[in-house]
């Protein structure tokens, strides 16, 4: 009987450290989990982006920041992971299925933002670019840059984000 | 490149619309956009080819200035925001081989003058306008005496007067539906009156599947015009779609009234290039013969 009741406390006790181990193991991975992050050449333009306007500088829509300043935006190449978790993020659409969206932008003469190779070309160009804005994993973003803003690492990309930190590594 | 085998005339040929887009954007503010466009340069018809047809005219030229970030201001010769096939109405971006006369019929497809666009976040999505003032008569005269295409001989012009009004567009966060709203009044060329017109336009995409519907009313001094269509596209297999469109119109200008059924296939076989099979039977107003038409466009 005394067995059984210390193995009942035991029990008792293993349970919410179980949990809390779990937790901390899940909640670490999540935490480890990176998202995307929105590096800017100009300071200024941190201040005031948020999700709605980023998706219109993205799309052509807005072409000057509120001061007037010409804003160039940056992509990644269509079949990059990169890419195609950003546009998921921020259009909740693939490059494939906005590629309708730009061919009326064409008749409307609207190009679509530039595309550079990679991720490290991107870094350049918002370096030295004023008004240039582009997207890096933000596990892989220089502490110089300025990060205007992060999008969550959207579920429907289909893409392992951890990849992404551990290239070039 | 386009192939009709209309019943009740000739086959015909022809070198359908040759168009150039050429823009200007220094980076700032301002930048120039135009359109400029080659009708009908070959034509091959009875077995003759023919190149006296052609007519070279710009679609549009016009200088955009953004007023803030979210506001545009557009001068100069645009497409009409009435509805949405009217602005994205080239070819290749398009499902079919007839443009529905819902689109053509009741409102002319340019307008000369001045134009605000807006845009904004709206419940997750976006929201968009475009408002205009038209005076075509004092700003694009030439154009007056133009007839609206494939209806010469009917008194019906591809211009206005004068005119007034926009549009509001709803889009969902995925962009897969679309919600437009237009209004307009206008005096078109040859027309002895004012005219109201009231417009709506709706886009879905599910999957393979596209439904595409727009609708008008135009009140008119002795009698009302209506119309409006709804035209599915499925995809079949890679670039391959079915369509199939069926439209019912109301035409006081022609005095007729009556419904039109197209069934087709096209076929996206680039992203940049389209061929198109398509067959039309109608019942109603006639602007263009019914039959089959065989259309070949690419952009770039």
């Amino acid at each position: 009987m005394a067995r059984g009741a210390y193995r009942s406390q035991v029990g008792l006790w293993s349970w919410p450290i179980l949990a809390v181990l779990l937790m901390g193991i899940s909640g670490g991975a999540l935490a480890a989990a990176p998202g995307i992050a929105v590096v800017v050449h100009d300071p200024a333009l941190a201040a005031g982006l948020d999700r709605a306007s980023l998706a219109r500088i993205y799309r052509r829509w807005q072409r000057i920041d509120t001061a007037g300043r010409p804003l160039v935006p940056v992509n990644l190449p269509a079949d990059a992971p990169l890419r195609r978790a950003f546009t998921q993020a921020l259009f909740r659409q693939s490059p494939e299925d906005m590629r309708g969206f730009w061919d009326e932008r064409y008749f409307q003469g609207v190009s679509p933002p530039t595309v550079l190779a990679s991720p490290e070309a991107v870094e350049r160009f918002v370096r030295r670019t004023p008004g240039a804005l582009g997207y890096l994993p933000d596990c892989r973003t220089p502490p110089d840059l300025v990060v205007a803003l992060r999008l969550r690492w959207p579920r429907a990309a289909g893409i392992d984000p951890f990849g992404l930190c551990q290239e070039g590594d | 490149m386009r192939g009709e085998a209309p019943r009740g005339a000739p086959n015909r040929l022809d070198l359908h619309d040759l168009s150039l887009f050429a823009g200007w954007d220094p980076g700032g503010r301002w930048r120039l956009f135009g359109e400029f466009e080659l009708g009908e340069a070959l034509v091959v018809r009875e077995g003759r080819l023919r190149t006296d047809q052609r007519e070279f005219d710009y679609e549009r030229l016009y200088a955009e200035y953004d007023l803030r970030p979210d506001l545009k201001l557009r001068l100069g010769k645009f497409l009409t925001p009435v509805g949405r096939w009217n602005l994205i109405h080239a070819d290749p971006l398009v499902w079919t081989t007839r443009r529905p006369l819902t689109t053509e019929l009741p409102f002319a497809a340019h307008a000369s003058g001045l134009s605000l666009l807006g845009e904004g976040a709206w419940h997750g999505g976006v929201f968009d306008y475009q408002l205009f003032v038209d005076d075509s008569l004092a700003l694009d005269p030439d154009r007056g005496d133009r007839p609206l295409a494939g209806g010469a001989g009917m008194g019906l012009h591809d211009s206005f007067d004068h005119a007034l009004g926009g549009r509001l567009h709803l889009l969902s966060a995925d962009a897969r539906d679309g919600l437009g709203a237009s209004l307009a009044w206008f005096r078109r060329r040859g027309e002895a009156a004012d005219r109201l017109l009231l417009g709506g336009d709706w886009h879905r995409r599910r999957g393979r599947l596209v439904l595409d519907s727009e609708a008008f009313y135009r009140f008119g001094r002795s009698a009302d015009d209506w119309g409006g269509f709804l035209q599915a596209v499925a995809r079949i297999h890679g670039g391959l779609h079915l369509v199939g469109r069926y439209e019912y119109i109301r035409s006081a200008d022609l005095g007729a009234e009556g419904g039109a059924g197209l069934l087709g296939l096209t076929w996206r076989f680039h992203r940049a290039g389209v061929v198109k099979l398509g067959f039309q039977e109608s019942a109603g107003p006639r602007v263009q013969p019914d039959g089959w038409i065989l259309s070949y466009g690419l952009l770039y």
